[in-house]
């Protein structure tokens, strides 16, 4: 089935990689708990996890949206590709750069490997992009 | 007359010959109409949009808490150097298309949280001034979009 798509093993260990790391990021925001913050403003908390249920509508609309169109056609698997890569890198910049003093991360050890393998998702990302916009031949 | 046929090097020789004139060919593509209406009016929005909040931003951050400000104060920041890098991306013809799909995806992105972190917190019936930036936004989605698939990068339909 992934012989028809013409990509390399390398961007299906990425795809792979991707999808171990979205499922993680729902698992922790599911089983997100009060007792886990570690902070005296409700609002902040509040925040957090409005942001988390937000992101995680898009998480989840991106792990069924995502095969369809990779089998649909690989010229808009490379667009979608690029969005959800462009969207990853804004929101990473946005925490660390623009909602730093909102955020409140709770306390835990999946919330920490989560945050600790989020730049591996975007490397991930970005790779995928790489091949799907340099392998022309293929994607046209 | 006979072995007057072009070897490979000969060929190479005549393309890396006219290669100055192709690129400067490249450079001088005229974009359409539309695309010239869409980029000053998306010039025009961010920097009056920019303009009000840097004139009139105290009257909101008197009504929020000074960690929430950073937010706006960041966003407006981000917002600035975008399109900064797409008029020069559009300028020289480098990676347009693909700083649009960032704008938008990042434009996406912060009208999501806002409504996810404001609702609320802030009335921006009472700033009135920020409300026609925040009902207008859909329409610089369409413009950002509309951009990037009106502009012309290479020669292909001359």
């Amino acid at each position: 089935m992934f012989k028809k798509l013409h990509v390399s093993k390398l961007f299906l260990i990425s795809l792979l990689m991707c999808y171990l790391y979205m499922i993680l990021v729902i698992y922790a925001i599911i089983t997100l708990h009060p007792t886990m913050f570690d902070t005296d403003s409700p609002e902040k908390v509040l925040a957090t996890v409005e942001l988390a249920y937000a992101r995680m509508m898009i998480i989840v609309g991106a792990i069924f949206g995502y095969p369809i169109v990779l089998f649909s056609s690989l010229k808009y698997t490379k667009h979608v590709t690029i969005a959800l890569t462009a969207w990853a890198i804004a929101m990473y910049i946005d925490d660390y750069l623009v909602l730093y003093e909102i955020i409140e991360y709770p306390k835990g050890v999946l919330v920490s490997a989560v945050l600790l393998l989020r730049p591996l998702l975007i490397i991930c990302l970005i790779w995928m992009s790489f091949e799907l916009t340099y392998s022309k031949s293929k994607v046209e | 007359m006979a072995d007057n046929k072009v070897t490979d090097i000969e060929m190479s020789a005549i393309l890396a010959a006219f290669a100055e004139s192709r690129e400067i060919k490249a450079n001088s593509i005229h974009q359409s109409k539309i695309f010239m209406a869409l980029i000053i009016f998306c010039n025009i929005y961010v920097s009056t949009s920019l303009v009000i909040y840097y004139l009139f931003g105290s009257t909101i951050h008197a009504s929020l808490n000074a960690d929430f400000i950073a937010v706006f104060d960041g966003r407006a920041n981000v917002m600035f150097w975008l399109v900064v890098s797409m008029n020069i991306s559009a300028y020289f013809n480098v990676g347009f298309k693909a700083l649009c799909l960032i704008s938008l995806v990042y434009t996406l992105n912060s009208t999501i949280d806002n409504v996810v972190l404001f609702t609320g917190l802030l009335d921006f019936g009472d700033h009135s001034y920020f409300s026609i930036f925040v009902i207008s936004r859909p329409i610089m989605f369409v413009v950002l979009a509309w951009m990037a698939l009106s502009f012309r990068d290479s020669l292909e339909g001359y």
